[in-house]
């Protein structure tokens, strides 16, 4: 009974919680946001995470890219073949491959592979007191540590995804035309044809928007960490989870304003 | 029971009377339902160490991390220079905090600089170049006893000891007016404890700093110390000359000086 009674007041608090941290994230990005318009800036530190981004993921972010790319070729033709609309699926390549698969997926292994690394290492300094130690040698962490990472994932995965849907349109004319049985010129023409400035417009934004959650949701879970190892380790699988899930639910919102347009 | 001291100067400076480097008074920090500091009042002067000595949990490490910012206080006053802290700009708060040097407990290097750039990572953030920065690290590190080869060297190739000394040689590098040790040989044996412990009178002594050490190393505590205060339960309980430690005549620092069991000390062990 008295579980019933607490149901209001236990739902209030939780939604209460969520708010709480919804706020104490805006506000997190906001002031490492504005630090890069703000002197000092660190261009060595901003170097080393967007080398960490955008190079050391590109081998896990372009086979991500061509098997995805292959499947959706192999997928949709066994749909399509049933209607004879195989003609469609450079088409439908094209357009999953780089309106969805390309940013989604990039992000979510950058989710994995950088944002839980951004998050250990910096959950690591603040247990260990360095990023106190910042403070006492005249060096904002939140500029030395938050900004530049921040600034990396925002200019880093759409390079990345620009590599991605390449390599994602490649893995679908591989599989089209090695074993489909597509004619390789037809296919590319098909492709190119039917691309357009605004899916590749929306695959930047949207990657643009990700790398920013990666960095953002691994920068705040590790500057916020607590309670030693556990705490590092708790902080990074919160990074990853919720920038998997800020990914998804983005890719939503974004997609709909791109249609609402 | 009370078991706050007087300190022994009043809330005003008397006329003509010097003015503490350093002056707490009231400081409170509660944590939750955790009341850690509870009117902390202290004085530190110029050029004196003071070394506080408390239980764990007695809140040392909370007073030096309010004082340098790191944790905001609930209420209470900190003046550095005679300035209240609070009642200054953020630019000529964060100058006044800029001058105090910290070793933590642990060192806190940085893991992904090596040795020279974490100890000039103070004066090049002042402005210095990489060059500057390089030449003050090898000056200063000398000053504790380490020579140039350590410069490249990762933090996680160095002992605890040298660990304690870089922490040190970041520390002094700036030549800051005053300098905070939080349990300056937790983790050293005997020996290495005193190297440090020399280093620390060795460079305060130097810079003619203001020190505050923490510590729960009565040995530590004789050789850092001119003046000594002891806290528990957040609040002064005595303060004296750091040599009185020993026999200071107050209850609670008899006990905890001597390492009793037996005393007004009582600690909360789970049956």
């Amino acid at each position: 009974m008295n579980a019933v009674i607490d149901l209001p007041g236990a739902l209030g608090r939780s939604v209460l919680a969520l708010l709480g941290a919804i706020g104490s994230i805006v506000l997190f990005g906001l002031t490492g946001l504005s630090h890069l318009v703000r002197p000092p800036f660190y261009g060595r530190l901003f170097w080393r995470s967007f080398v960490d981004f955008a190079y050391f993921s590109l081998p896990v972010v372009a086979l991500t890219a061509i098997f995805s790319g292959m499947v959706i070729a192999l997928q949709s033709y066994t749909g399509f073949a049933r209607y004879g609309a195989t003609s469609a699926i450079a088409n439908i390549v094209l357009i999953s491959v780089v309106r969805e698969l390309a940013p989604v997926l990039a992000g979510l292994m950058v989710a994995g592979r950088v944002g839980a690394a951004m998050a250990a290492e910096l959950g690591t300094m603040r247990v260990t007191d360095q990023i106190d130690a910042l403070r006492t040698l005249s060096t904002d962490p939140m500029k030395y540590l938050v900004a530049p990472r921040l600034l990396a994932g925002l200019l880093a995965l759409p390079l990345l995804v620009l590599v991605a849907d390449i390599l994602g349109v490649m893995g679908g004319f591989i599989v089209a035309t090695a074993k489909l049985g597509f004619n390789a010129h037809i296919y590319l023409l098909n492709s190119l044809n039917f691309l357009q400035v605004s899916d590749v417009s929306l695959s930047l934004a949207k990657a643009a928007a990700f790398g920013l959650i990666v960095s953002l949701m691994g920068c705040y879970h590790g500057y916020n960490s607590r309670g030693g190892a556990q705490g590092v380790g708790s902080a990074t699988t919160s990074a990853v989870v919720s920038a998997s899930i800020l990914i998804l639910a983005f890719d939503y919102v974004l997609t709909e304003l791109y249609f609402s347009r | 029971m009370s078991f706050a001291a007087s300190p022994s100067n009043g809330t005003q400076a008397a006329p003509g009377k010097a003015v503490p480097k350093i002056r707490i008074r009231g400081l409170c920090k509660a944590f939750g339902d955790k009341l850690v500091l509870d009117g902390v009042d202290l004085d530190v002067m110029t050029a004196t160490s003071m070394v506080v000595i408390g239980g764990s949990g007695s809140g040392k490490s909370v007073l030096l991390k309010c004082i340098l910012g790191i944790i905001e206080a609930d209420s209470g006053t900190i003046e550095i220079d005679g300035q209240d802290l609070a009642g200054l700009s953020p630019r000529a708060r964060a100058a006044k905090r800029s001058a105090i040097g910290m070793l933590f407990q642990n060192a806190a290097l940085f893991d992904s600089l090596p040795v020279w750039e974490n100890v000039a990572f103070g004066v090049m953030a002042e402005g210095a170049s990489r060059a500057q920065g390089r030449a003050r690290a090898v000056d200063v590190l000398a000053q504790v006893g380490l020579d140039a080869s350590v410069c490249d060297l990762s933090p996680a190739e160095l002992s605890g000891g040298m660990q304690k000394r870089v922490g040190l040689a970041r520390a002094i590098a700036a030549h800051p007016g005053i300098l905070f040790f939080d349990e300056p040989t937790t983790g050293l044996d005997p020996i290495m404890g005193a190297v440090i412990d020399g280093l620390i009178v060795d460079c305060v002594k130097r810079l003619g700093s203001t020190a505050i050490a923490i510590t729960h190393d009565m040995a530590s505590a004789a050789r850092i110390g001119d003046e000594a205060a002891m806290l528990f339960r957040g609040r002064v309980v005595w303060q004296g000359p750091a040599a009185n430690l020993l026999e200071s005549g107050n209850a609670l620092v008899d006990q905890f000086t001597h390492g009793r069991r037996d005393g007004p000390i009582q600690m909360e062990l789970r049956k």
